[in-house]
Order: C-alpha cells, then structure tokens, then sequence
C-alpha cells in the first residue's frame, strides 16, 4: 500500500508523540494538536484514527500501536519501535542478500562501491542479519570483469563530477600519442564498453565531446567553476548513435549496409550491433544489415573480426577500411 | 582577485617533455603542501627506456624572495639511491612531489633537482604562478 506524502507526515508527528516519555499516551485530540503546532493545519479525528489503523497494517509500517484504555491514550506496545528505523519484512532481507550476491558475483565489491556495501551492512546489522558472504565465492555468473583494473579507483570521483556537473582537472596519457597532458573537461557520462570504462566529456583544450580511458585518467580534482553544458543534439550522436566509444575523425551519422554470412547471421540477429540495425535476409540465410549510426573505431575492429563472414556493402571508404588491415 | 589559501590547481603544458626531463602538469597550491604532477616518457637513447630517481635534496624556490622549500614526498617515483628501472623504450611513469606550502600570491618558482645540474637533472626554472590562472578546487 502506498503511503502518500501528507499522511507521511501525519505519522511522523504520530510517531514522535508516541515516542515521547515527558507526555506518554497521547489520545486523539494530543495528536490532533500536535499536527496543527508541527504541520500548521488540523486533520479531522476521523482521518488521524484512519491514519493509526494505517500505520498499524503490516503492509504499510506494522507499527505495534496500541490504546490504552487506563491512561485513555496510544503508546507503542514495542517501546523501541520508530517509523525512523526500517520495517524490513523476512522476504525484504532475503531479497537485499540475494541482490547483494548477485553484485559480488558480478564484481560488486569493487565495481559499484564499497561504501555501499557498507551501508547495506549497516542496515542488516540493525536487524541482527548476517551480511552475506558464506557464497561469494562460489561464483554462479561470471563476466568479463577483471580485478585491478587500472583508473577504476577513479570511478566515484568521476561519477560524481558527472551527477554533479563538476569540471574536473586531471592528467592524461595518450597511449597512441606517447604524451602527457594536462586537461580541463565537463563531464557527461561515464560509460562502459567491452569491459572498460570511459569518461565521456567536453574537453576545454580541444573544444569539443572527447572520450577518456579511465585507465590514462590521472588524479582528477572536482573543480569550482563554471560547468560548460555540451550541445545536446552532439551529446546524443556522441553518445548513442554509435557502437564503442572512439568516432572516427570527420564522419558524420552515416547508413552503413553490410552482408552477412548465414552463421553470422545468427549472432548478429541474437546480438544487435546497435539499437538501429535493421536487417533484410535472404532464402539462403544471409542477411543484408544496415546501421544507422557515427562510425567509430570500434566498429571497423568488429568488421575486421568477422573476417570473410562480413561484406561491407557501402560506404566505399569502411569497405576499404575493413579490407585494409 | 582569489582568495587566499585555497586549494588551487595550475595547469602547464609547455614545461619539459624534452628529450630527458619530465613534463610539468599541473601545480596544487593547498594551505597543507604544494604538490607538482608530471609525466615522464622514456627514450629511445636508454637501454630499456633507462630509469628514473629523484633526489631526496629536490627543493622548490620563490625567484625572487630565494626562500626555498625542501621536498617533503615523492609519489610514484622513487628517492635517489633507489631508482625505477623502465623495461622498455615505450614505457612512461606520471609521479607527484610534494614540498611545504607556499605563499598563495603571484609569484615565479624554480624546481631544482640539483643546483648547477645537468639537463639530465629535473630542474625548472621561472615556472610562473599568477593565482588568476589558479582554479579552486572542490
């Protein structure tokens, strides 16, 4: 049952009524009064009745209240029960275990955050449960991910610039250009692809959305300044009409059309390349794709990795790039 | 005008990556230490890139007032006698040196490795900090 925010409200002011020992019992008119001093407007007796009867449902917050008739008042029967602390039913601490192995099966310890794991800690501490750990290493789903990557120590700074919309100030090593710099960006997004994580963001020194590799990333600090908003129509051809993360110089969104093979047929029908791929295929089980999409770098490596079970059919110049290994 | 004694970030991007000498990055200026990021490439000229040490005796100067400030730590780069051997000629090493505060005003620094020293030695001079270029950090 959903609980809306006006009776949240209520029962917050009925809840510290109840919770304080200077005037304990308080009947029907207290409450109303309390409401009138604490919300600055008087609900009906009818409605805070309905509002105990409410709190009281095992659905809502099972709260043990209970009237006395000697002291003509309410009173927790439960004196160490608040609103404040969590209600967690049996199947709400079963599920929060269970999402929790799922993470550390995925690489949660290190990949979401620690911190989090901490505080989902705290919360089942307080419910004298067990954090679970007894299966975490008994894997039962395995990604790609491997530990110790290198700039994942990063993340949380990163992603916070990016909720935050702090420019950042970081170093930065180009693997291809063999060089250090220094760089200014705004950051956008962060995102993963192929098991490694990229910060996307506007670049001050190049003018423009840049990709990083959280691996050439070096101590960033959140800056106080200006956050330079990138033009939405480039963030969405930045980041969403595109497979990878790396555009290739001076393309434009482009339709590309390739052949397919019947066995990569298969694949590439059970995995889109992208979210635009659209297909045509034949008797024989080959296929004619098309993509809608930037091409990036990481698109001609997929081609080039299909070998002779792919035919670029146009544009010319990826027929060429994919050819020219 | 800033204000002083914040934490203030310096970006550089013209000092150094000669054939030997690292590239200077970026300067902090915090009211804790002064902390100088660069980035070294190894050469082609070394056997398997070479190596790299700093001198524990490393200090920064103001240009004018000459009041020096002695390095305090190094990161990612160890102190002479001890040296980082490259294992090949593409590699490259980002290390930090962190000296005492410094006065947070418009000023011209040295970063001396060795008085007198030889453009092997990891020296910088008339290093420029004007704090309307700082940029606060968070």
């Amino acid at each position: 049952m959903a609980i809306s925010r006006s009776a949240y409200r209520r029962y917050k002011v009925i809840d510290s009524l109840l919770k304080n020992s200077y005037r304990p019992y308080p009947n029907l008119i207290d409450i109303q009064e309390g409401c009138t001093h604490k919300l600055g407007m008087t609900p009906s007796l009818d409605t805070l009745e309905k509002d105990i009867r409410n709190m009281k449902m095992t659905d809502v917050l099972d709260a043990p209240i209970v009237y006395c008739r000697t002291n003509k008042g309410y009173y927790y029967s439960n004196p160490n029960y608040s609103i404040n602390t969590i209600a967690l039913t049996d199947n709400d601490i079963n599920s929060i275990k269970e999402t929790l192995e799922l993470l550390q099966n995925i690489g949660g310890g290190n990949r979401v955050n620690e911190r989090f794991n901490d505080a989902i800690g705290k919360i089942l501490a307080t419910y004298k449960e067990e954090f679970p750990d007894s299966d975490a290493k008994r894997k039962i789903i395995q990604t790609d991910y491997v530990e110790g990557t290198k700039g994942f120590e990063n993340f949380d700074v990163l992603f916070k610039a990016c909720k935050n919309q702090n420019p950042v100030s970081f170093s930065q090593y180009s693997y291809s250009k063999r060089e250090f710099k220094s760089l200014i960006v705004h950051p956008v997004l962060l995102k993963e692809f192929e098991n490694r994580w990229y910060l996307v963001s506007y670049s001050e020194s190049h003018n423009s959305l840049r990709t990083f590799g959280f691996d050439r990333i070096y101590e960033p600090l959140l800056l106080k300044r200006k956050y330079i908003a990138a033009n939405n129509e480039e963030v969405n051809l930045y980041c969403n009409a595109i497979y990878g993360v790396y555009p290739i110089k001076n393309q434009k969104k482009q339709t590309i059309c390739f052949k397919t093979t019947p066995v990569i047929t298969n694949f590439l029908e059970a995995y889109k390349i992208h979210t635009s791929q659209t297909g045509e295929k034949y008797e024989d089980g080959s296929c004619l794709f098309t993509l809608e999409l930037v091409p990036t770098v990481e698109l001609i490596r997929l081609f080039r990795s299909y070998g002779r079970g792919i035919k670029i059919v146009f544009p010319n110049w990826i027929q060429e790039e994919v050819n020219n290994q | 005008m800033k204000q002083k004694n914040k934490s203030l970030v310096f970006h550089y991007d013209s000092i150094g990556h000669g054939r030997t000498t690292p590239k200077l990055l970026r300067i902090q200026l915090t009211p804790e230490f002064t902390k100088i990021d660069f980035g070294y490439i190894t050469n082609s000229i070394y056997i398997n890139g070479g190596w790299i040490k700093m001198a524990p005796t490393t200090f920064i100067e103001n240009n004018i007032s000459k009041e020096r400030y002695p390095l305090t730590k190094a990161e990612g780069i160890p102190l002479a006698p001890i040296k980082h051997n490259f294992q090949s000629k593409k590699d490259w090493r980002y290390f930090s040196l962190y000296f005492p505060p410094i006065p947070q005003e418009n000023c011209t620094i040295n970063i001396i490795e060795k008085i007198n020293g030889t453009p092997n030695d990891f020296n910088y001079y008339d290093v420029e900090l004007q704090l309307a270029e700082g940029i606060e950090i968070i």
